[in-house]
């Protein structure tokens, strides 16, 4: 992969996650909005080669961290690196190439991460959500429903990006 | 690799917040103009202007919440000017009493045997008990004689039964001389067995309610010395007239100092 335009892409993403222009896109009365850096942490986990993928993860969580309302580093930095890592290896025998499983990744992964970069940030600055279910869930709902446009944008950058799709676990045996 | 990258998000993690912050301020700040851009959002559907009757509700609807708004209103506007007569007997006074109730006076009573008023105290008569202070114009003008469902009657200091303590306060004197006030049964009040030879008594001097345990916290003015002469039974002591500063005839609301008031008195 091109370390300095996946740099260039994350910080495009991490610019659009962080700026101010996201509140049309905030819903209810927490200001829910989807996560673009989280649905970015699938994308190259479930793209990229297990090394990269695990580097991929630690940046986006560092980037996720940076943009954070609070600032708080580390939470993000330790949750997307190990579940981002996580995800890599799990994609050997999982396909995510149709929309609805790009989704339903995004989600699962969203219930696993949002919790524990929550309870990382309480842990940290013992300042926690008012109500931390509905963040999470509502959270996690709309990151999946948004995640497979971006995913798609993400795709067609993949090229440029000069990371190697490997074909499914299935296909491989014919490669 | 992976456990050198965990290691140092560990490390990360535990470091003060106080000092990792500063990355993400750094990142805010250099960011800071790209992420302060959005987008303006109109609506699309701006609402009517305010005087619309039959856009939302019908012309009847409308006239009925019209009428509840205005009666809201004056209701509201009723309630301002209580606000800023008690907030301006809170701001003139030094120290009145904890609770402050400013009632309408509903009937004047002024005969050669009584002189009182009858005040409107609504729901917070019940917080009114006879003895307490009542002023008018930011000065004493008697106490609460008897108390009703929703009004009570108060004794003018004028009264020809009335007493209260009181205390004059001779031109720049720092002590009151300590005293009892009755009312005459006229438009002014009385202060005798105050001794000639210990006291020099003008006119013009200041008269005032003196504290009172359960009932006032500090003196307040009653009026002023507008007579002084030698008693014409005992000729050794003085007979004061004072006149007191409030003319209560042409008086719309008074106070009554509440010494136990409830939540909602007072601002």
């Amino acid at each position: 992969m091109k370390w300095s335009r996946f740099l260039l892409v994350i910080l495009v993403v991490m610019l659009l996650d962080a700026g101010q222009w996201m509140q049309i896109l905030a819903v209810g009365p927490q200001q829910i909005r989807p996560d673009l850096l989280l649905i970015a942490l699938v994308f190259f986990a479930g793209n990229c080669a297990a090394g990269e993928a695990m580097y991929a993860s630690f940046l986006i969580g560092l980037a996720a961290d940076l943009s954070s309302e609070g600032s708080v580093i580390g939470p993000c930095l330790l949750s997307f690196g190990v579940f981002g890592t996580l995800l890599s290896q799990i994609r050997r025998v999982v396909m995510i190439h149709r929309f609805v499983f790009q989704a339903l990744t995004i989600f699962v992964t969203a219930l696993l991460v949002l919790p524990s970069m929550y309870l990382l940030i309480y842990a940290k600055t013992r300042q926690g959500l008012s109500h931390p279910a509905t963040a999470i869930l509502g959270g996690a709902v709309y990151t999946a429903a948004v995640g497979p446009i971006l995913w798609k944008l993400l795709s067609i950058l993949g090229g440029w990006l000069g990371f190697h799709q490997p074909p499914p676990y299935a296909m491989r045996r014919y490669v | 690799m992976f456990f050198v990258l965990l290691t140092a998000g560990i490390l990360l993690q535990i470091t003060a917040h106080d000092t990792t912050k500063i990355l993400g301020y750094r990142f805010q700040q250099l960011a800071g103009p790209v992420l302060r851009i959005r987008r303006t959002v109109e609506p699309s559907n701006p609402l009517p202007p305010k005087d619309s009757p039959g856009q939302f509700v019908s012309q009847a609807e409308y006239n009925k919440l019209m009428t509840r708004y205005n009666n809201e209103h004056a209701e509201l506007l009723a309630l301002e000017k209580r606000y800023s007569e008690l907030a301006r007997i809170r701001t003139s006074l030094p120290k009145p009493g904890p609770g402050l109730i400013v009632a309408e006076v509903i009937q004047t009573a002024i005969t050669p045997n009584q002189r009182e008023l009858t005040l409107n105290l609504g729901a917070q008569a019940k917080f009114v008990k006879p003895g307490y202070y009542v002023m008018g114009n930011d000065t004493i003008i008697g106490t609460i004689s008897d108390v009703f469902k929703s009004t009570a009657r108060v004794r003018l200091v004028t009264d020809g039964h009335h007493v209260l303590p009181a205390g004059i306060l001779l031109e720049g004197a720092k002590d009151y001389i300590p005293t009892q006030i009755n009312g005459a049964g006229d438009d002014t009040c009385k202060i005798r067995l105050l001794p000639r030879k210990d006291y020099d008594i003008q006119t013009g001097n200041a008269v005032f309610a003196m504290k009172r345990t359960g009932f006032l916290e500090t003196p307040i003015l009653i009026g002023k010395v507008s007579a002084v002469k030698p008693d014409e039974k005992s000729p050794l002591l003085w007979d004061v007239t004072v006149q007191p500063a409030c003319d209560v005839e042409t008086l719309a609301t008074a106070t009554v100092i509440v010494m136990d008031p409830p939540d909602e008195t007072g601002p």
